[in-house]
């Protein structure tokens, strides 16, 4: 009907296009829950993450623990090893015994004597280890090269478990949580690392314009870096291979100086003076010249997600490792506190509760690149002390987009800390 | 400052690029939001959510068309989800009644004002109410709304339709109170 179509024509004419005044005072709360939502999204990956990490190493844990002792598979009958063992005048001594059954093994499968050298008498792993790799094979026309992680697996069984527990622990079981490097198969473990330590924020401060460079070399002139500090928790994933994966949640403070001066500094003194009975009777005003000196420490304090993938190599002993962490640090939070100077080179406070403030540092400051070296120490059995100087870029500025000045920070320290299995 | 940087500066997370884009289209979309609530503080809380999501994707927007019907869009999509999630709270109105009465002149429309409109259209069932918004000033067919609501299309027809003589009846009356 025309008058229908009329009738809403005139309904679209009249609302489509409505504007009503915008409501400002709705986007602080869109900026809130934007922020808050961010925030559960970086809680949410976290708590993912612990999840995954724990999730792996207790899965991998216990495929572990359900799982028989790899079997052996012999390259010789049991019995004819077991004739020439008690044939052997010299069984009675494991290295002996071990060396024995090995060159048996090989006379047996037609392989070539091994060439054992002096070292390959010493330390049982390590003359296993050794022998083995030296040897060449000639069969059928092929030359096979038998890797150190095939040892085991080509001795009998009846010599493997002929060896003394202590070996077969080293050889074949995870000492204290460690996994053998050596073993051809993947293993892991899941560790507690807590850690504090000295930290360092070294600022770069560049002007976003080239007018700004006096500005911002004002303010490197009144800042300088002091000495903060580190301390997180992190869940480490370490794998037989060397490899590991961290995750954890951190807390650091990087702290700087504030020096400002300055000279004639003109200070308006006014007394007023009263008689007994409280009227006033005069006002003395005196103006003192001087020095004006502001000295503060600045507090940036962070809370971080770091993400750390590294390798790790173990001493043959197990006591020492060294290692080399790569990774990634997610901001979760930013809260600076203390004084800078503002555009006009008056100081200012960087707390909003203050009176003369001037807020330069974004809330969240993305992510940073990291690197670490690591160095640990085990001093009694399932505990580990380590060492790892670290040095971290941060991406993003951590100034606003609207402030004249860029400041980047690299952050240098020396995470010290312990790690416990789980 | 342009489309275009206001859009890139929202990107870099400038406040006042923000607070820019809030100012230049809040009201219109407030609006918009007026027409689909059941009341204001529905509409603001629609408006809210539809601005996260329009900051949220900003940076999905390919300066392809309109930036303001871009915006629309997330508005409109914004309420319709807000409808669909609380369908299980939704008002449970019965229908108005509503009567076959007599022509009423659609020129007499002209003399209301646009917020006596928002109040007539928010005093519809939701049903009704989504239905008419999309069909009638936003412009989508019923097969569109079909798709968006998840219902039929004679189902949206008829609710138009319903919807439309609700309205109607509602404006004779209003009509005849100024008259």
């Amino acid at each position: 009907m025309p008058s229908d179509e009329r009738f809403e024509q005139i309904l679209r004419d009249k609302l489509y296009d409505y504007e009503l005044p915008p409501p400002m005072h709705l986007l602080h709360g869109v900026v809130q829950k934007r922020r808050r939502r961010k925030l559960a999204i970086w809680v949410l990956t976290l708590s993912a993450s612990f999840l995954l990490i724990g999730g792996m190493g207790w899965w991998m844990r216990q495929s572990q623990a359900t799982k028989p002792p790899r079997q052996l598979k012999p390259m010789m009958p049991q019995a004819d090893v077991a004739a020439s063992v008690s044939n052997d005048p010299v069984a009675q001594r494991p290295a002996e015994f071990v060396r024995g059954a090995v060159a048996a093994s090989e006379n047996q499968a037609g392989l070539q004597e091994a060439k054992l050298s002096e070292r390959a008498l010493n330390p049982l792993p390590r003359y296993l280890h050794h022998a083995v790799r030296t040897q060449h094979a000639d069969q059928g026309g092929l030359v096979k090269r038998r890797s150190r992680e095939n040892t085991l697996t080509q001795l009998p069984i009846a010599a493997l478990s002929s060896m003394p527990n202590t070996l077969r622990h080293r050889q074949l079981a995870m000492h204290n949580g460690c996994p053998s490097q050596f073993d051809k198969k993947w293993h892991s473990a899941l560790f507690a690392e807590a850690y504090t330590g000295p930290w360092m924020g070294l600022s770069q401060i560049r002007g976003r314009r080239p007018q700004f460079a006096f500005y911002a070399q004002a303010r490197r002139e009144t800042e300088s870096p002091r000495l903060g500090y580190t301390a997180g928790l992190r869940l480490a994933l370490l794998t037989s291979k060397g490899w590991s994966a961290r995750v954890g949640i951190e807390w650091s403070s990087l702290h700087e100086r504030f020096y400002y001066e300055q000279e004639n500094e003109e200070r308006l003194i006014i007394i007023t003076r009263y008689d007994e009975w409280g009227n006033v009777i005069g006002v003395d005003t005196t103006i003192e010249v001087g020095t004006l000196i502001r000295h503060t420490t600045n507090y940036i304090r962070m809370a971080n997600l770091p993400l750390q993938i590294g390798w790790t190599y173990r001493s043959d002993n197990r006591r020492w490792t060294w290692g080399g962490q790569i990774g990634v640090v997610g901001n979760l939070g930013l809260w600076a506190k203390g004084d800078l100077l503002s555009p006009e080179l008056e100081p200012v406070s960087l707390m909003e509760a203050d009176a003369q403030y001037y807020t330069i540092f974004k809330p969240r400051v993305g992510w940073a690149a990291s690197l670490g070296l690591s160095c640990s120490w085990m001093p009694i059995d399932g505990l580990r002390l380590f060492v790892q100087p670290t040095v971290r870029r941060w991406r993003t500025s951590f100034t606003n987009d609207n402030y004249p000045l860029r400041q980047h920070y690299t952050e240098v320290g020396v995470q010290m800390g312990v790690r416990w299995q789980l | 400052m342009t489309e275009r940087e206001l859009i890139e500066g929202c990107l870099r997370g400038e406040r006042a690029a923000q607070e820019e884009l809030f100012r230049r289209y809040s009201g219109k979309m407030l609006a918009v939001c007026r027409r689909y609530a059941r009341h204001e503080m529905e509409a603001e809380d629609l408006l809210q959510e539809a601005f996260i999501r329009v900051f949220d994707r900003l940076s999905q927007f390919k300066h392809q068309g309109s930036f303001e019907g871009w915006i629309r869009r997330i508005v409109v999509h914004t309420v319709l989800k807000h409808f669909r999630k609380a369908s299980t709270q939704r008002e449970q109105i019965g229908l108005p009644e509503f009567v076959e009465g007599e022509y009423i002149d659609p020129s007499a429309l002209q003399h209301l004002q646009e917020e006596e409109l928002l109040k007539l259209i928010a005093a519809l069932p939701d049903g009704y109410r989504l239905v008419f918004n999309l069909y009638a000033i936003e412009g989508y067919s019923h097969k569109e709304i079909a798709q968006l609501l998840g219902i039929g299309e004679s189902t949206s027809r008829s609710q138009f339709l319903k919807a439309r003589k609700t309205l109607q009846a509602q404006l004779r009356k209003l009509l005849s109170i100024f008259v």
